[in-house]
């Protein structure tokens, strides 16, 4: 019996060769003899068990002889701890400007992680793809699915192991004695195993199937995690209660898990069947149609070493053929197959990136300020360097102490930074705008502490190798008698430093410049309307969905007399897609021949007469719309200043002529007045073109109502509340909220952009500046003696102090200059979050020069003004 | 300057005392026993070298044997030097035992 061969190979590597042949004996004669007591395989293990023991040793012996090899005695690292001690000012200032630099930068990296390396809640998230149909000519903007091919598709196609459709949508749920309009998501009843996920309670939909109802004759439905809290508080008895939801009796038979999917801009509260869209026979139905894409998207899951071009390419044939049946569906599309990732954070990955390009250069300028820091202070150790040098230390010995010291300092900084970008990213998180999707992993975790942990050791080397180099250098200081002129840095070197600070901090202060200068033009751009004082609340007319023409009129009529009777209200009117707050129709006009799909399009609003006058909108040209403006009257429509512009030339020649819309009531419309263009999407986007219909000749299930309060009134929402459900009991609506909150919402995203460049570019600002007071103090203390002769000489206080200054801000200009080309990069990264202001705007560009400079000579006026207080006689007498 | 002994090499010291000129591979087993743990053999001959540097303990290469597949023992003994470190290691370790015992009672 024999020890097994393969732990004898790898026992004799790690063993010391001196001993193998004893150790050998040893574990021979020992396995024969616990192989006949306690069996074969026993002796293996135990064997084996011998063999793991040594490699941890040898592990721990390895560990032990590496850190030797860096840190030879502890006493070193005593000395340098006691260094740092000793000087605590200086220390603290490398600790927090280095841990504000790597904090910086773990950030950075935790988004990058987030968007490009982060798992998704989902199961093997590299087979989920997101297929969507796009129309050739907007590719960016058009997109979606219908039921029926997306169904063809998983039948005809080999490639899917399983597709869903995704749509979004609203219903009025109660909760209580009120009725909360949520938002839901209308999916596949496939869509949980596609994804791979399993509800966190109760069952999914697969058991019913796209369109079936449960036992007790409901349409089944399931909560998010979020929406199960906010709608519910969390009750777990609300699994398998029925619920009245629009007026379809409707089961709860499950909740999904917690931070499920990020699919889409707003937090999700509930799911449904696509049952909620039509039957599929029906073909007036979202369902029915092949024409009308009503799904925002299918989400798919790629059969094993399918490719994502496979996919694409085999939907493309599928498409093909259905098109021998209807050529009009499938004309000037084509088939888009993404991958799950890439379609949750497009358009975030461009600016995660200049996020990290931004982080990186903080942290250069960072580096570039601790070494100059270190610089410094590494002169003041110069003899102590000469002395030792001249004992007999190698060049090696003498730079380790530096290495050491600025290794520990970037380390301890290094994790200040990491549990500093912890914090500031969690306390972010929840002020993210909506359309930056909260990804899991946003706040750094393991690997950011291992990513920011490396960053220190690498920061910590670069920062004291530098110094370490210069200050080490072989010279013979000691053995000249011109002892006092120790200028162990050269100035070129330190001025070198002093101007790439600057040259770092330009970008840096561009892009906040450029940012916050949109941001101001954001918030002081005309939208069109006057939204002070008017507040806007969503309400479902009818709880079933399917109240008549006249209903719905009456009930607005209604609506609007209650809130008008509350104190403080001054005018009320109704919309069914109010500005900025994300709802917006678009449709095909026909201008003088009938719509075709090259049609020009325009946007749609469903409006009563009151709406133009309660938002402000000016009326241009004709008149607005009246209360004869009913169903039994003419069409008519009123139309934007663009519209009229671009379609008819002028507003005057728009007044009267006839247009047709692809949806909005058939038939011809008169168009009897122009009003002012109105910003729907946002403060920066530009408006478009826009045509108002009376709601009395196409009425809304779903109308918003817009509530107009004298000045200094806000209105009391529960009071708005009771006054909507007075007519209607059960009518389901959204909070009431004011303009000027969707309009911050609006204004959310630049706004947070700018915060975070603008914080980063004050940081730059901070240390350019300590870094020109650092080196002008360092340069003028060098040059002690020289201007005590020049002033001995005859040199005046005031010539003295212009030439610190002017040569403290000759490396200043250099940097501007080499920093302008790096401004101009940045400011072209950030083109995308940019309006209304170009990349190369002069009076930022010459505002943030100015100011870095105006910082500058601020930073270079002390050392200054304590040159010409030199006392030439005595600088003289220390020459002798 | 004298190095204080470890507790490992307290442990194979006393072996090697209560011991009949033991090899390596049986202090390896004793140790074991005495622990409760696995002992890595390289271990145990590297504290053995240590303590044979210091003069503490001799060394001895024994005749090979073919249960060993032809592999030579290599016996230790103990030393003067070694007696007298040992016993004054285990005096110290006795000492601090019981003032911590005693320090324990008057409280």
């Amino acid at each position: 019996m024999t020890p097994p061969r393969l732990a004898r190979a790898v026992l004799a590597r790690l063993s010391n060769p001196k001993h193998w042949e004893e150790i050998d004996g040893d574990l021979t004669e020992w396995f024969a003899r616990t192989a006949d007591t306690s069996g074969a395989t026993r002796a293996r293990l135990a064997y084996w068990r011998i063999v793991a023991a040594t490699i941890a040793a040898s592990c721990i012996t390895i560990g032990q002889q590496l850190l030797r090899s860096v840190w030879p005695g502890h006493g070193e690292l005593r000395v340098v701890v006691r260094v740092l001690r000793r000087q605590p000012a200086a220390t603290l200032a490398l600790v927090v400007s280095l841990a504000l630099g790597i904090g910086a930068n773990a950030l950075g990296y935790s988004v990058l992680h987030a968007l490009l390396l982060a798992p998704l809640p989902v199961t093997d998230e590299a087979t989920l793809v997101v297929v969507r149909e796009v129309r050739l000519a907007e590719p960016e903007t058009s997109g979606g699915a219908s039921y029926l091919n997306v169904r063809d598709w998983q039948q005809q196609s080999p490639v899917f192991a399983g597709l869903a459709v995704v749509s979004q949508g609203q219903a009025g749920i109660p909760t209580g004695d009120t009725v909360v309009q949520a938002q839901g998501l209308t999916v596949s009843a496939s869509f949980f195993s596609v994804l791979g996920v399993a509800p966190a309670v109760g069952t999914t939909f697969e058991e019913w199937g796209d369109f079936g109802q449960t036992s007790s004759g409901a349409w089944p439905i399931m909560l998010t995690h979020s929406g199960w809290h906010r709608l519910f508080g969390g009750d777990d008895a609300i699994v398998g209660r029925t619920i009245d939801v629009d007026g379809q009796l409707t089961q709860v038979v499950g909740i999904t898990p917690r931070h499920l999917f990020p699919l889409t801009e707003e937090p999700i509260d509930y799911w449904t069947t696509p049952a909620a869209l039509g039957a599929a026979t029906d073909p007036s139905s979202t369902n029915g149609s092949r024409n009308f894409r009503g799904y925002v998207a299918a989400i798919g899951r790629l059969r094993p070493h399918v490719s994502i071009e496979q996919a694409q390419q085999d939907l493309e044939r599928v498409n093909a053929t259905l098109a021998h049946t209807s050529p009009s569906v499938f004309a000037g599309r084509r088939v888009e197959v993404q991958s799950l990732r890439a379609a949750l954070t497009q358009g975030s990955t461009a600016g995660a990136w200049t996020l990290v390009a931004l982080t990186c250069l903080v942290w250069l300028l960072t580096c570039a300020n601790a070494i100059n820091l270190q610089l410094a202070r590494a002169t003041a150790r110069a003899r102590d360097v000469d002395v030792r040098g001249a004992l007999g230390a190698t060049r090696a010995d003498l730079m380790r102490p530096f290495l050491l010291e600025n290794v520990l300092i970037a380390l301890v900084a290094g994790v200040t930074g990491f549990v500093l970008a912890r914090f500031v990213a969690g306390a972010l998180v929840p002020w993210l705008p909506v359309d930056i999707p909260s990804l899991p992993g946003l706040v750094p975790g393991a690997s950011g502490l291992t990513a920011t942990l490396m960053l220190s050791l690498v920061t910590g080397l670069l920062c004291g190798a530098g110094p370490a180099w210069m200050v080490t250098r072989p010279n013979n200081r000691l053995v000249s008698s011109d002892r006092s002129r120790t200028t162990v840095v050269s100035p070129l070197v330190r001025n070198g430093l002093l101007a790439m600070q600057v040259a770092l901090a330009l970008p840096l202060l561009t892009g906040g410049g450029l940012l916050l200068g949109s941001l101001y033009r954001q918030v002081v751009v005309a939208p069109g309307f006057n939204l002070a004082d008017v507040w806007a609340t969503r309400i479902s007319l009818s709880s079933a969905g399917d109240a008549d023409a006249a209903t719905l009129n009456r009930r607005l009529a209604t609506i609007r007399e209650s809130l008008l009777s509350l104190p403080g209200v001054d005018d009320v009117a109704f919309s069914q897609s109010v500005p900025y707050t994300g709802l917006d129709n678009s449709t095909r006009v026909g201008i003088t021949e009938a719509i075709t799909a090259d049609s020009p399009s325009t946007q749609l609003r469903f409006i009563t007469p009151d709406y133009l006058r309660v938002m402000r909108i000016p009326l241009v040209a004709g008149r607005s719309f009246e209360r004869t403006d009913t169903a039994s009257s003419a069409s008519v429509v009123v139309v934007s200043e663009w519209f009229a512009r671009h379609h008819f030339g002028s507003a005057s020649q728009a007044l009267g002529r006839t247009i047709t819309l692809g949806w909005g009531g058939d038939g011809p419309k008169h168009i009897v007045g122009v009003v002012g263009d109105v910003r729907h999407a946002g403060p920066s986007t530009p408006a478009g073109p826009e045509v108002y219909v009376p709601s009395a000749q196409f009425p809304n299930q779903t109308m918003s109502a817009v509530i107009r309060m004298r000045p200094g009134d806000t209105p009391v929402a529960a009071a708005i509340h009771e006054a909507i459900t007075r007519s209607e009991p059960g009518m389901a609506r959204q909070a009431l909220r004011a303009m000027n909150e969707y309009r911050a919402e609006r204004l959310a995203t630049p706004r947070f952009a700018a915060a975070v460049v603008v914080g980063f570019a004050l940081l730059a600002l901070t240390l350019a500046t300590v870094g020109v007071y650092g080196t002008v103090s360092y340069l003028t203390a060098v040059r002690r003696q020289e201007i005590g002769v020049r002033l001995a000489l005859g040199a005046s206080r005031g010539s003295v102090f212009g030439l610190v200054v002017t040569q403290a801000l000759r490396p200043v200009a250099f940097g501007v200059v080499g920093g302008l080309a790096l401004a101009l990069a940045a400011g072209s990264a950030m083109r995308p979050w940019l309006y209304d202001v170009t990349p190369t705007d002069l009076p930022t560009l010459s505002a943030v020069c100015l100011l870095l400079v105006a910082a500058a000579f601020a930073a270079a006026v002390p050392p200054a003004r304590r040159a010409t207080r030199v006392d030439p006689a005595q600088t003289l007498r220390a020459t002798d | 300057m004298k190095t204080k002994l470890g507790p490992f090499e307290v442990l194979l010291l006393q072996l090697l005392e209560a011991g009949d000129d033991p090899h390596g591979g049986e202090l390896r087993e004793a140790v074991e026993a005495a622990t409760g743990r696995v002992c890595a053999p390289g271990a145990v001959y590297t504290a053995l070298d240590r303590l044979e540097q210091r003069g503490l303990v001799s060394s001895l290469l024994g005749e090979p044997t073919p249960k060993r597949g032809g592999k030579r023992r290599r016996h230790y003994r103990i030393e003067k030097a070694g007696r007298l470190e040992l016993a004054e290691a285990v005096a110290a370790m006795r000492q601090l035992v019981s003032g911590v015992a005693s320090a324990k009672a008057r409280s």
